[in-house]
């Protein structure tokens, strides 16, 4: 009920004087005035004692913590939730907390001291923003420290000083706690994602989009993780072989094959790689996803190739030595058959050509021994552990001309050794084999004895390699050849001059290829054509690595 | 002579004495078509031997050549190719398909001869049009006989 100046009570009053009533009449509306004002008034003070017990059974049974502070951040009322979260028995014992009562500033930790002032600051500046929200972490009684979000609002007088201020607090601790286990998870997850060593997709099963690729992948592809994520499968395999791939790529979403083979990858420079792509089907909230495990086998299906042109090779080469052998037989036996049927007659060719085949037996019989020593060393070059050590390559050069001196004398060929007591780290063994087989070349592809046949070998230190030449000035190798060899195991079929054939085994240089290639060197061959020399190329890291195993 | 006199003839059109022309005009003539001079030589004589006279050539090219050469020389072309499949320059398989696309050589039988045994479905698979394989070391008896059929009494 509320008392107004144009309420009856008064316009009656108001009426009674301004019509010169007598004053009897005036002063009892007088008195019936008083007694409704009196009757207001308690009808008001039951409203405030109402609204007052109300607001002290919300104060006291808050679940949040109330606190008003004043102009010095020390707490003047604090309700019990905010006890209970700052570890006080009672409200009076924070509101006296050290005779000056507990400070809501200077227990904010001081990590998040800033990020509350400007909080604070702002609120100030901007009194519409009241009601925001900021969690920060603040100190219990006992030195603990606790999450809060909390809502705050100045108190400021008419000249907007401040002078104090009251705020509601709610403990987050744990919410923060599942939160930081969550954010240390993730954490997790994206360090094993991205320091996996095989790609991961993530791929929209119907659409075929990538959502999410780790840092492998991006590497194996040459994309970002911005860039990836705008992807589709069709854009990282060869145009060509993409009814293959969506082929294999269906049958991984529906789950009839885990394991994808040698499939092709396009990179984004457009050159091409193969990878296995082990795949899981998974749902995220509904949908269904491709989860791809990429591992780039280029070096396995190299180590393949290899092996398949070496066995080939093998096949081809034993199949000749075995082929002429035996045809050289059938031919023997037919004259000697021939002989038995009739031993008077021998016709007069007979001995000579009969001779002739005993001869391809034995050159075959050598060039199979040749075979299987050079195929021994290559076998070991490539499967043998390599011992590093610091060693004299010019004193292992001497030792190997020394142990061919017979050879290198028997087509006049003289090595100048300029390598001048150089030390490298290096497989002692392999490196005098090394030299064996460039020496071994050397002599093989000289003009012949009628020459003055050179063989240089020196050095350059190009820094972090040293880079050895092998220079002669034998027989050359036309361009076309030098392309040839290439080719892992390819036989030159060169003739000198006299037009003597020359037998290579096609092992020698795959095996000096293996060799500086385990020592994480490169080989290069350089000739100026037939008849001008060649000079074999090759380096030697200083700071020597093993290379991998084929 | 002696397996050290073995040396590769010239890619260029064969010439041969006139007892060797002879032979060439009244005898089967085979090809034999191998990069392993060995072989070339071992074969030579054991077909010679058997009647036949031998042209011999040392990749694809040099096939070609004397081919080329034999007809322009001669008037004649080779009864059968032996053909030897891993060649440097051209290979036998493409040497083989080469000559198929020739009409006046598209008719000389051609037999493979391989050292690598599961290679002679694929080689027939491709179609290359080759009569037969035989692999090293080689059935003579078998190859004879292949000879005799394809090429015919004449």
């Amino acid at each position: 009920m509320k008392l107004k100046s144009d309420e009856p009570s008064f316009e009656r009053l108001r009426g009674l004087i301004e019509a010169g009533a007598p004053q009897k009449d005036v002063l009892g509306e007088l008195d019936s005035l008083e007694e409704e004002l009196v009757a207001e008034k308690t009808h008001l003070e039951t409203d405030l004692k109402g609204a007052h017990k109300q607001y002290q059974a919300f104060f006291e049974g808050a679940q949040d913590g109330i606190f008003v502070a004043n102009e010095k951040f020390k707490v003047v009322n604090v309700n019990p939730a905010y006890c209970r979260m700052y570890g006080f028995d009672t409200p009076d014992q924070a509101l006296n907390w050290r005779k000056k009562g507990w400070d809501v500033a200077s227990n904010i930790h001081p990590d998040d001291m800033l990020r509350v002032s400007e909080y604070m600051k702002n609120l100030i500046e901007h009194p519409d923003q009241v009601g925001s929200w900021i969690e920060h972490r603040s100190r219990r009684v006992d030195g603990e420290y606790i999450w809060v979000s909390s809502s705050n609002e100045p108190i400021l007088d008419a000249s907007r000083k401040l002078i104090g201020m009251r705020g509601i607090l709610r403990d987050i601790t744990e919410k923060k706690s599942i939160e930081e286990e969550l954010k240390q998870s993730e954490q997790r997850f994206e360090a094993i994602f991205d320091n996996a060593l095989d790609g991961i997709l993530l791929a929209d099963a119907e659409n075929k989009s990538f959502l999410i690729g780790n840092k492998s992948i991006c590497q194996m592809l040459g994309y970002t993780y911005e860039e990836i994520r705008g992807l589709e499968v069709m854009d990282i395999h060869p145009e060509e072989r993409m009814p293959y791939v969506l082929e294999q790529f269906e049958k991984q979403s529906r789950g009839e094959i885990m394991l994808a083979q040698g499939m092709p990858m396009r990179r984004k420079d457009g050159s091409v790689f193969y990878a296995d792509i082990n795949s899981t089907p998974i749902e995220l909230s509904g949908r269904k996803y491709l989860l791809g495990v990429f591992r780039d086998i280029t070096e396995r299906k190299r180590a393949e190739q290899e092996r398949e042109r070496l066995l080939s090779f093998l096949r081809h080469d034993l199949g000749n030595f075995f082929g002429s052998v035996s045809n050289s037989i059938y031919f023997i036996r037919t004259k000697f058959d021939q002989w038995k049927g009739n031993p008077g007659s021998v016709p007069d060719d007979c001995s000579a050509k009969v001779e002739k085949h005993f001869d391809i037996i034995s050159a075959n019989e050598r060039r199979l021994r040749d075979f299987l020593k050079a195929f021994s060393n290559y076998s070991h070059d490539q499967t043998d552990e390599y011992v590093f050590s610091r060693c004299d390559v010019g004193e292992l050069l001497n030792s190997t001309i020394l142990a061919l001196s017979n050879e290198l004398d028997g087509v006049h060929v003289k090595v100048i050794n300029d390598l001048d007591g150089l030390e490298v780290v290096c497989d002692e063994a392999k490196i005098a084999r090394l030299w064996e087989n460039y020496l071994t070349n050397a002599i093989k592809y000289s003009k012949g004895k009628e020459y003055d046949n050179l063989v240089k070998v020196g050095f350059v230190d190009e820094g972090a390699v040293y880079r050895f030449h092998v220079k002669d000035n034998g027989i050359g190798i036309s361009s076309d050849d030098i392309t040839k060899l290439s080719t892992p195991y390819t036989r030159l079929h060169t003739k000198r001059a006299d037009g003597t054939s020359i037998e290579g085994t096609g092992l020698g240089l795959a095996s000096i290829e293996e060799v500086v290639r385990r020592h994480g060197g490169t080989t290069k061959i350089e000739s100026e054509g037939e008849g001008k020399g060649a000079t074999f190329y090759f380096t030697l890291p200083k700071n020597v690595r093993a290379g991998p195993k084929p | 002579m002696s397996f050290k006199d073995v040396v590769r003839p010239p890619a260029c059109a064969p010439s041969y004495e006139e007892e060797s022309v002879k032979g060439l005009r009244n005898k089967k003539r085979i090809l034999i078509v191998d990069d392993d001079p060995c072989i070339v030589e071992t074969m030579k004589d054991i077909l010679e031997e058997k009647g036949y006279s031998t042209l011999v050539a040392y990749d694809g090219e040099q096939a070609f050549h004397a081919i080329d050469g034999l007809k322009h020389e001669y008037g004649l072309l080779p009864d059968f190719i032996l053909m030897d499949v891993k060649m440097p320059n051209l290979d036998g398989i493409e040497t083989c398909m080469r000559l198929k696309s020739i009409p006046a050589y598209s008719m000389i039988p051609v037999c493979f001869v391989s050292a690598y045994i599961s290679m002679g479905s694929k080689i027939l698979k491709e179609d290359s049009g080759a009569v037969g394989v035989i692999y090293k070391p080689a059935n003579f008896e078998a190859l004879f006989k292949l000879i005799e059929e394809t090429t015919g009494t004449g």
